[in-house]
């Protein structure tokens, strides 16, 4: 009987704090919409086959990326923004910093669009999304998200502009 | 007698030109959104082979391209290699600019995607097939898909259907006016 409700105890802790790391700040939320405006901005600016626009973009994700505030994060978030966070910006300043050099701007953008589809699943994107896929792209294709169900690669740009299609809805 | 010859004229002519403008408007809008319209896959591999051949929207009387991607088995673009396509109709009759060996794509996109423009004339099913091949060696993959050339949505400018109410609307109020004075 004793065994029977410590194990109940703990069930009932880890269901509630699994709960309280789905819960998320509306600051975070709104922080992280940030991040996906200028993520957005960067996927056009490939897709126009812009590799100035795209480096600004880059940059522009690189700083919102440092304004969320990590206090308002439960130390399960703090992890999981960190290391995505990481990665996303280690991506996003290569993308800054190669303005002139666009097909390294897209091998970047295509790993940065993991970050940001894993960074929008957690923590919420702020407005509908759609997780796009061009089988064309590399070897196993590339994934990219965007705020429209219409396709613009960012990987082929004018090339293939309407080569892709939606794999997820996100909402 | 020749106010009714007139009235007459009058009508057909406006029920014509309605009518004329309503059948406009109604090719134009029968029609997808292409802007929404999104490309399609199919994918194959040997030992030795990964292809994937992609299609995007096939609009009738417009230049369309098809592309062929062409991976080693390490994943790595494969260059020089020869990708031919046939084009048959959906009632099973061959293509006849296609007859033989099928149109050669070229490699000018980027290493190992292969492509081809082309220009579907009728609308309807077609099926597509890439087959690719690598010199010196026996080694050929085939990949196939059926697709529909849909017709374009175009904006000529024509009428609406508010308009040509209001034109039919008009041209009454003209007739009544004129009936009235004789």
């Amino acid at each position: 009987m004793k065994t029977m409700m410590v194990l109940s105890a703990l069930c009932f802790l880890s269901l509630s704090l699994s709960a309280q790391d789905k819960v998320v700040d509306p600051k975070v939320t709104a922080s992280v919409t940030e991040i996906v405006t200028h993520y957005l901005d960067l996927k056009n600016a490939l897709a126009n086959d812009n590799g100035g626009d795209a480096a600004a973009a880059g940059k522009e994700v690189v700083i919102s990326l440092s304004k969320v505030d990590k206090s308002l994060l439960t130390s399960t978030q703090k992890k999981a923004y960190s290391d995505l966070a990481d990665d996303a910006k280690e991506n996003a300043e290569h993308i800054g910093e190669n303005g002139g050099k666009i097909e390294h701007q897209r091998e970047h953008f295509e790993l940065l669009s993991k970050d940001v589809y894993d960074l929008v699943k957690t923590f919420g994107g702020g407005q509908p999304l759609y997780k796009d896929f061009c089988p064309m792209y590399g070897d196993k294709g590339g994934a990219w998200l965007s705020e429209t169900k219409e396709i613009k690669n960012p990987y082929f740009g004018k090339k293939m502009l309407k080569c892709g299609s939606v794999k997820e809805e996100i909402k | 007698m020749k106010t009714i010859v007139f009235i007459v004229i009058a009508s057909l002519i406006t029920l014509n030109g309605c009518m004329m403008m309503g059948m406009g408007g109604m090719t134009h809008d029968s029609h997808s959104d292409h802007g929404t319209q999104q490309s399609r896959s199919v994918e194959a591999q040997n030992n030795n082979l990964k292809a994937v051949l992609t299609v995007s929207n096939l609009t009738m009387g417009m230049e369309s391209e098809i592309f062929v991607k062409v991976n080693d088995r390490n994943g790595v673009p494969m260059s020089g290699v020869k990708v031919t396509m046939q084009f048959d109709t959906d009632s099973g009759m061959k293509d006849h600019q296609t007859d033989g060996e099928g149109l050669v794509a070229s490699e000018t996109l980027k290493k190992g995607v292969y492509s081809l423009k082309r220009r579907f004339d009728d609308h309807g099913g077609i099926r597509i097939a890439a087959q690719v091949s690598v010199p010196d060696n026996s080694e050929s993959l085939v990949l196939a898909m059926t697709s529909e050339v849909t017709h374009m949505r175009e904006s000529h400018g024509g009428p609406s259907m508010p308009m040509i109410i209001m034109g039919a609307a008009m041209m009454a109020v003209m007739m009544v006016f004129m009936i009235s004075r004789n």
